[in-house]
């Protein structure tokens, strides 16, 4: 599909809908592919991740034991890339509630 | 023989019309205080030459809503030699989710065309988790402004365009934006800054959606000219 380009001219008030030129749809086109909108979607997995490894970080200071099922959680964190490898797989890690909180268990802090 | 002496009792009333008085003769002295009403005022000829004593006054230059589905809103011929400063509100703006937000320069006034690829700068921001948000453009054509914003909720902003037509002078903009953020639903702001460049004249800019189109509902673009005031 090609998208629309909407050009108002301030002076004349006349507004005008015109398709995208080649380049630039090209420039669309490429951002929105596949491979592009997956690796940006990776990028997010990597990102939450992030911050859930550091929210935990500070047990691992020499003055604290972190538990067990701290540290395997962290290393199911850490493969995340290695073990989800396609946009559906990212699409189930980034899904979110009405509340905008991510519903994957994976991402939970366990207690026990 | 022109009679030279007619008493005013000899005049009729309503009988001297506009032929009978020489151009540019009458002086304001013959006005009655207070007299030009506004009926008496033709549109848009008060201009900012003719005001002094308003401070920051805004001139809305153009109103638009984005009535038709696009991932490129532009406004053309919104910036000339009147004002070397502008003010730019983009208003309950949403596109497609995850869409960056872009601005780009035009030029050619009303056969506008994209401006060259000249601009630098960066934009920088924080959202609610404490995580900075940071993107930065060096020779673009277009200027990222937002990175990823969220489908489902309105996002407003604004920025101010210096020195747009004034080719000596580098055009610059810079503005703010907040929005809930696409990736992760957080709500946050940008900052953002960007310089062409160049010697181009710009007269006009887009707002470009890297994904998706800009919605149809209530999309409102508002520029104003402002001067200094006096």
């Amino acid at each position: 599909m090609v998208q629309k380009h909407i050009i108002h001219d301030a002076q004349t008030g006349k507004t005008t809908v015109v398709d995208y030129t080649a380049e630039e749809q090209a420039a669309y086109d490429d951002y929105n592919s596949t491979a592009k909108v997956t690796a940006r979607k990776l990028e997010k997995v990597k990102q939450i991740r992030l911050e859930k490894l550091k929210a935990t970080d500070w047990m691992s200071a020499s003055d604290v034991t972190m538990p067990d099922y701290i540290k395997t959680w962290r290393q199911t964190l850490r493969d995340l890339p290695a073990n989800h490898t396609n946009e559906t797989a990212y699409n189930l890690l980034l899904a979110r509630d009405s509340d905008g909180k991510l519903t994957h268990s994976v991402w939970t802090q366990p207690t026990s | 023989m022109s009679k030279t002496t007619i008493p005013t009792g000899g005049i009729t009333a309503d009988a001297i019309n506009g032929t009978l008085i020489a151009d540019d003769a009458i002086n304001s002295e013959h006005y009655t205080d207070a007299s030009i009403d506004t009926a008496h005022i033709g549109n848009s000829q008060v201009t900012s030459a003719k005001v002094s004593g308003v401070g920051g006054l805004h001139t809305l230059i153009t109103s638009t809503t984005i009535g038709s589905e696009g991932s490129t809103f532009t406004v053309d011929n919104c910036f000339t030699d009147t004002y070397n400063k502008y003010l730019v509100f983009f208003e309950q703006i949403r596109n497609g989710n995850d869409s960056t937000v872009d601005i780009g320069l035009r030029t050619g006034g009303s056969s506008g065309s994209a401006g060259g690829s000249t601009l630098g700068g960066a934009f920088h921001g924080y959202r609610m988790n404490g995580q900075e948000m940071a993107g930065s453009q060096a020779n673009g054509a277009t200027a990222r402004i937002m990175n990823t914003a969220d489908n489902d909720n309105f996002y407003h902003g604004y920025f101010h365009v210096f020195y747009p037509t004034t080719t000596d002078r580098m055009t610059s903009f810079t503005g703010k934006v907040a929005f809930r953020e696409g990736s992760t639903t957080y709500a946050g702001f940008n900052d953002f800054g960007y310089i062409s460049i160049s010697t181009e004249d710009h007269t006009g800019f887009s707002l470009i959606a890297g994904t998706g189109n800009f919605n149809t509902t209530a999309c409102t673009v508002n520029v104003y000219g402002i001067t200094n005031g006096s």
